[in-house]
C-alpha cells in the first residue's frame, strides 16, 4: 500500500528491487571483498559455491549456518515431490471438481518435471499411495489457507538466482502468485513454520527479492500461511522489508566467511541443532531452561 | 479425566463401511446444524486468545522466549498428571513406540492403503514401503523386528481397513492433514495431525474427523476427537459436522459435533495453556499417580508414582511402576509436531 492507501505504482516498485539489488552488492562488496568472486574465466563447481535459502535466513544462529552439518542423508520421497507434484495437480484443477481428480490427471500423464516423473516411476504402488495421500493433504492444506480460491498460478519449480559476480546461490520456495511472472502482485509462500510475524517479515522480503531478482518489480505483498491454520498473513514489500532480506544474506555470507567469528545465537533450537556436543552456550542454555 | 475410562457405548458395527456410518449419522442432522455449532466459535476463540495471552505475558515475565507447544498429547499428559506432562517434556523418549503404538502405526499406513484404493496382498512389505516413502527408516527397523518376533503382528489390522475402500470423490478424504490454532501472536500453539477427514468446505459437503485407534475404546479419545474439531472449525471457519472415532475391531464411535462438545475442548484447551505456561516458568508440578507412571521419566523418583498393578499376560517387576493395560497406544511426540521451525 502507498502512503495515500492505494497499490504502490509500478515504478516506484522498480526502483524498490533497483535499490535492494545495488545494496546487496555494495554490502557483499564490503563483507566479503573478493571472496566468492567470480573473475569471468572459471566458475567454481557447484558444492563450492555459498547457497542461501528461504530456510536459511530464518534461522536464529549464524554459526550453525557457517557450519553445517556433514550428514548428507537424502530425503525422503513423499518430502521431495509432495510440494511439485501438489502445485502441479492445483495448476489443473477447474475450481469446481474435487481437487482430487485433477491430480489424477496430473499424476496420468506426468511427464515434467522429469525429477518428479522419475521419483514417481520407481515406486511400487504401496509407495505411490503414500505420495498421493501426502500430495492431497498438500493440497488440502494449502487450499484451506487461500479459501479455495482457484485463480493462483502455482510455482512447480524453487526460484534460484545467482547473485551477479558472485558464487553465491539464494533459493527459494514460492508457492503461488497472482500477477504475471514479471510483474507479480501477490506471491504465496506456505509452510509448515510456526506462524510468526518476525520470520513472516524476513521471508516474505527474501522471497520478493529472489523471485522478482530479474522481474520488473518487486511484489506488492507475500501472503505467508502455516499448515493447518487455514489463514495467511500479508507482508507488504517494502524498501524496509527489503533490507531486512538484504541484511540477513550480508550476515550469513559474512559468517561463512569468517565461522570462527559467526554470531551464535542460543535458544530452544539449540535442542537439535548438530553442533550442540562443542558449543558451550548452547548447552547452558538448554540446562539452564525448564 | 484419566483417559482410563471405556466408553463402549457408542460403537457400531465393525462390518460397516465407513463412508455407511457417516450417511446415517448425518442424515437426522438438520441442514443448520453446522451453522448453530459454529455460532459458538469466535467467542471460544477469544476466550482462549485471552487465555493464552496471559499465559505468554507469564512467560515473557520469565524470559522464556521460545514458543510454547500444547500438541494433542500434551494436553492428555496434561490431564494425567503434570509432573509426569513436564518430565517427558525435558526428557523425550527417544525410544520409538512399542509393541502396541507400533500396531497404531501399521493400522494408520492399512487405512491409508485401502482409502488409496491400493491393494493389501502382501500387509508386511507394503507397509514397510509406506514407511520407507515417508522416510521413516526408524519404525522400519521396529517393523522388521516385531514381525521376526511374530509373523502375524499385524494381520489381523488389514481386514477391518477395508471399510475405507471406495470412499468417493466428492467427499474426498484426506489423511494426516494439519489442524492448527496459533495463539498469542504465535507464542502459544496447539497442532494436530488428523488421522483422516471427509467433505468440508472445499467440497461442499459436511466435514467429518476421523480418528484411527487400534485399541480399545477410552474417554480420552473423545476429548481428542472433540480437540480436533475445534481446531478444525477454527481453521475453516465452520466446524466438522461429526467426529468419528475408527476401531478397527469395535468399528465407528460417531457423534455429532455441537457447541457443547467444542465449548469443552475450549476450556480444556485453554486449561492446558495457562497450566503449560506455569509450570514453563518452574511452579511445581502436581503429582497423579496412575499407569502413565510407567512411561514417566520422573517415576524413580517421584513419591507418588503408582506401584506395580498386575495386567493379564503383562510382565511385572515389584516395586516398579504401574503397566499399562496392553492395548494402550502411547502417544510420543516427535521434536516438531507437524509445525517445526
Amino acid at each position: 500500500m502507498s502512503a495515500a492507501g492505494g497499490p504502490v505504482p509500478l515504478e516506484v516498485r522498480q526502483s524498490w528491487l533497483s535499490d535492494a539489488r545495488s545494496h546487496l552488492d555494495a554490502e557483499l562488496e564490503r563483507v566479503l571483498g573478493d571472496r566468492w568472486r567470480l573473475d569471468g574465466r572459471r566458475r567454481p563447481p557447484r558444492r563450492e559455491w555459498v547457497t542461501i535459502s528461504d530456510f536459511d535466513v530464518t534461522q536464529p544462529c549464524a554459526t550453525r549456518f557457517a557450519r553445517p552439518s556433514d550428514d548428507e542423508s537424502s530425503p525422503s520421497v513423499t518430502t521431495l515431490v509432495t510440494r511439485a507434484l501438489a502445485k502441479l495437480a492445483l495448476a489443473e484443477w477447474d475450481g469446481v471438481e474435487p481437487p482430487v481428480r485433477a491430480l489424477d490427471r496430473t499424476l496420468a500423464t506426468l511427464a515434467e518435471p522429469a525429477w518428479v516423473a522419475e521419483a514417481l516411476d520407481e515406486l511400487d504402488s504401496a509407495a505411490r499411495a503414500a505420495v498421493r495421500a501426502s500430495v492431497e493433504a498438500w493440497m488440502a492444506d494449502v487450499l484451506s489457507s487461500v479459501r479455495g480460491r482457484s485463480d493462483l498460478r502455482w510455482e512447480v519449480e524453487r526460484a534460484r538466482v545467482d547473485v551477479p559476480g558472485r558464487s553465491i546461490r539464494l533459493t527459494a520456495a514460492c508457492d503461488a502468485r497472482l500477477g504475471e511472472r514479471l510483474r507479480p502482485t501477490t506471491l504465496l509462500v506456505h509452510s509448515g513454520r510456526v506462524p510468526d510475524e518476525h520470520h513472516d517479515r524476513i521471508v516474505a522480503g527474501f522471497v520478493a527479492l529472489v523471485v522478482s531478482f530479474w522481474a520488473q518489480a518487486v511484489p506488492e505483498r507475500v501472503r505467508c500461511s502455516t499448515a493447518g491454520t487455514g489463514t495467511t498473513r500479508a507482508v507488504p514489500i517494502t524498501p524496509e522489508v527489503l533490507a531486512v532480506a538484504v541484511g540477513r544474506i550480508v550476515d550469513l555470507a559474512a559468517a561463512v566467511a569468517e565461522p570462527e567469528t559467526a554470531p551464535l545465537a542460543p535458544g530452544g533450537w539449540c535442542r537439535w541443532c548438530h553442533r550442540l556436543g562443542e558449543c558451550e552456550p548452547g548447552q547452558s542454555q538448554l540446562g539452564g531452561s525448564t | 479425566m484419566d483417559g482410563s475410562d471405556t466408553p463402549a457405548d457408542d460403537v457400531g458395527d465393525p462390518s460397516a463401511t465407513l463412508l455407511a456410518v457417516v450417511e446415517a449419522a448425518l442424515e437426522p442432522l438438520g441442514s443448520d446444524w453446522v451453522e448453530r455449532a459454529a455460532a459458538v466459535l469466535p467467542d471460544l476463540r477469544a476466550a482462549v486468545e485471552a487465555r493464552a495471552t496471559a499465559a505468554a505475558e507469564l512467560l515473557d515475565g520469565h524470559g522464556v522466549e521460545a514458543v510454547a507447544r500444547v500438541p494433542k498429547s500434551r494436553l492428555a499428559d496434561l490431564q494425567r498428571c503434570e509432573r509426569s506432562a513436564r518430565a517427558r517434556y525435558l526428557h523425550p523418549d527417544d525410544r520409538g513406540p512399542g509393541r502396541a503404538a507400533l500396531r497404531g502405526v501399521a493400522l494408520d499406513r492399512f487405512v491409508l492403503l485401502a482409502a488409496q484404493g491400493s491393494p493389501l496382498s502382501a500387509p508386511t512389505a507394503e507397509l514397510l514401503s509406506v514407511l520407507d516413502a515417508q522416510g521413516e527408516e526408524g519404525l522400519c527397523d521396529q517393523v522388521i523386528e516385531a514381525v521376526a518376533e511374530d509373523l502375524a503382528v499385524f494381520d489381523d489390522l488389514v481386514d477391518p481397513t477395508e471399510a475405507w475402500r471406495d470412499l468417493p470423490d466428492e467427499w474426498w478424504p484426506r489423511l494426516q492433514s494439519a489442524a492448527t490454532a496459533s495463539l498469542a501472536g504465535g507464542r502459544i500453539v496447539c497442532s494436530g495431525r488428523l488421522d483422516a477427514e471427509l467433505g468440508g468446505p472445499l467440497v461442499g459437503r459436511p466435514g467429518v474427523v476421523v480418528e484411527v485407534k487400534s485399541g480399545a475404546p477410552r474417554q480420552a479419545h473423545v476429548e481428542e476427537v472433540a480437540l480436533y474439531a475445534l481446531l478444525v472449525g477454527w481453521r475453516d471457519g465452520v466446524p466438522p459436522a461429526l467426529v468419528v472415532r475408527w476401531y478397527p475391531f469395535h468399528g465407528a464411535a460417531v457423534a455429532p459435533v455441537d457447541a457443547g462438545s467444542l465449548s469443552s475442548a475450549a476450556a480444556r484447551l485453554g486449561d492446558a495453556v495457562e497450566t503449560w505456561a506455569q509450570l514453563l516458568v518452574g511452579r511445581t508440578p502436581s503429582e497423579s499417580p496412575g499407569p502413565w507412571c510407567r512411561w514417566c521419566p520422573d517415576a524413580p523418583t517421584c513419591p507418588s508414582a503408582a506401584p506395580v498393578q498386575v495386567s493379564v499376560g503383562a510382565p511385572t517387576s515389584a516395586g516398579g511402576p504401574a503397566e499399562l493395560p496392553e492395548d494402550d497406544e502411547v502417544e510420543w511426540e516427535p521434536p516438531d509436531d507437524g509445525v517445526g521451525s
